[in-house]
């Protein structure tokens, strides 16, 4: 590939050298983010293929329009929100035209509580682990979305609330809830587990 | 920033905590690490919270690395690969000139003037247009984004072509074989689709278009909007086209062979579901079923019977391989398969 440059540049140059026409720093740009747009977008809808023509536009539309854009230092934030935007439309026009289009009107979170590291570090029992599973599936979709935008995809608070046009407060506090919900539940099993290693002294 | 109230659910909401349980970042690290060597007393929470962000991860449900790759090629034909057509096109500056010569020859300025403004339609219409064609092998499909905005749903086997940039007053482009429409609403140009003998009009709508040269037919069906559909082969007595108006969910079928127009209902079903991965069989004959898994996946197919197949061949397949096609229908239909060490497969 040509944009062997690109490997280590921060945010800023390749941004900067893709407005500029270069197409490797545009390749690069794809390269970095696809993985968390893929996750992202296959989490709103079930329909793969609209996931992908969504990625498809957006990246078509930023290229011919890179003379207008601004500069950026966070190109992931850039990226995820113009992607919602797009893709939230293409969800909408689905849903009022009878189309054939598998949507989704919640959000998959797909969270997987790394069982490995709970099972050996934390000795958690793999039935809680899915009983804390289930927990998280019962959040709300937009729970569910603002979690992955914060631990999968790594924004800020200020980021999600511009991104799902909510106030940064509400961001904060479904994060919170959300994770309230997991310690009181972990640490209810810590309790648990304390009570029989007292009772059964090995 | 005070630190020393911090109970275990600060920890949890803390954004450079995060950093810091996932060794992110460099500077949160150290920040960290150093402050609870100086609090011992929050270890205990810290701890806690750590175990908590920890067991928290995700699914990975990105795409396969085929489908990665797939879709940059269709992002690099449809952007970067059309530069050359942004390059060609002609900007026309006057005011370089006017410059110049106002600078240089102050009393020619008007002559001057008066020959660019007169010669400027004529330099606008030597502007160079490429002849854009985009066209997909039997097993692929892929969409196409015009220039306005317009896309195309391009199907296995079929080919566009059209003149980039648009003309002013309408926007065509040639289809053979098919393809799904979403056009981007403009009234002052008409956006033609232009199949053989049938010109299909809308302003902005969405619609399918089916023109296979080995079918006799050409069908156009509605999804939203309206069409005008018209045959150019055909003039009515007063030397006038004829043409049909279509309204959502009516498709209209185009006979070579009558030069004949009909219009009817259609089941959505059968004739969009190619968009999303589905092929789809309603009775259809071992030919057309034939014909149509040739085209979706690219083989070749060699029939050898004895014995007609007399059942229609019915089903929905979404996303489904080609073994899998053949496996679920050979059963009902009474036929067998092999796959040919020449990459053929021969049913029988």
């Amino acid at each position: 590939m040509g944009f062997v440059e690109f490997y280590n540049a921060k945010d800023s140059h390749i941004w900067d050298k893709f407005r500029e026409g270069n197409t490797s720093a545009f390749e690069m740009i794809y390269e970095r983010h696809i993985k968390v747009l893929a996750n992202y977008g296959n989490r709103m809808s079930g329909d793969a293929e609209m996931v992908k023509d969504a990625i498809q536009d957006m990246f078509v539309g930023l290229w011919r329009n890179r003379i207008n854009l601004g500069s950026t230092d966070s190109i992931k934030f850039y990226l995820i929100k113009a992607f919602r935007r797009n893709l939230i439309k293409k969800i909408v026009a689905a849903k009022k035209s009878d189309a054939h289009v598998d949507v989704h009107s919640t959000f998959d979170g797909s969270f997987e509580l790394a069982h490995d590291i709970s099972i050996i570090q934390m000795e958690i029992e793999e039935s809680k682990l899915n009983e804390l599973n289930t927990q998280l599936d019962n959040l709300s979709p937009r729970q569910k979305e603002t979690l992955f935008l914060r631990f999968y995809s790594g924004l800020n608070y200020t980021e999600i609330s511009k991104t799902m046009g909510i106030r940064q407060q509400s961001a904060y506090n479904m994060v919170f809830r959300a994770l309230e919900i997991l310690r009181e539940r972990m640490a209810h099993t810590f309790s648990s587990i304390l009570i029989l290693l007292i009772s059964f002294p090995a | 920033m005070n630190f020393d109230n911090y109970k275990l659910s600060d920890f949890l909401m803390d954004e450079s905590f995060h950093k810091w349980v996932e060794n992110s970042n460099r500077e949160d690290e150290k920040f960290w690490a150093s402050w609870l060597a100086d609090h011992p007393e929050k270890k205990n929470d810290a701890d806690q919270a750590k175990k908590v962000l920890r067991s928290l991860s995700f699914k990975d449900k990105a795409f396969s690395k085929k489908e990665i790759t797939e879709l940059w090629d269709k992002i690099k034909s449809e952007s970067i690969l059309e530069k050359e057509a942004d390059t060609k096109t002609v900007k026309f500056r006057p005011w370089k000139y006017l410059k110049v010569a106002v600078v240089i020859i102050p009393f020619i300025v008007a002559a001057v003037l008066f020959l660019f403004f007169r010669v400027a339609p004529k330099k606008k219409q030597v502007v160079e247009r490429l002849l854009i064609e985009k066209s997909n092998p039997k097993g692929e499909k892929r969409t196409v984004f015009l220039s306005d905005g317009s896309k195309v749903k391009l199907n296995a086997e079929s080919k566009i072509s059209y003149l980039h940039p648009f003309d002013k007053n309408q926007r065509v482009v040639q289809l053979e074989g098919e393809a799904f429409f979403e056009i981007t609403p403009d009234k002052d140009r008409p956006f033609i689709v232009k199949t053989g003998n049938l010109e299909t009009k809308v302003l902005g709508t969405s619609f399918n278009i089916k023109a296979y040269p080995d079918e006799g037919n050409i069908m156009v069906a509605v999804k939203t909007g309206l069409v005008s559909v018209e045959n150019t082969n055909y003039k009515l007595p007063n030397k006038q086209n004829k043409s049909i108006v279509l309204s959502p969910m009516e498709m209209a079928t185009y006979s070579e062979e009558t030069n004949q127009t009909t219009v009817s209902d259609y089941d959505s079903l059968k004739v969009l579901a190619w968009q999303d991965g589905t092929l789809y069989f309603d009775n259809a004959t071992m030919e057309k079923f034939v014909k149509d898994v040739e085209k979706w996946y690219g083989v070749d197919i060699i029939i050898k019977r004895k014995k007609p197949i007399l059942k229609g061949i019915t089903g929905t397949f979404k996303n489904q391989s080609l073994e899998e096609i053949l496996m679920g229908t050979k059963e009902t239909s009474e036929f067998e398969y092999e796959f040919l060490s020449n990459g053929k497969i021969l049913i029988k």
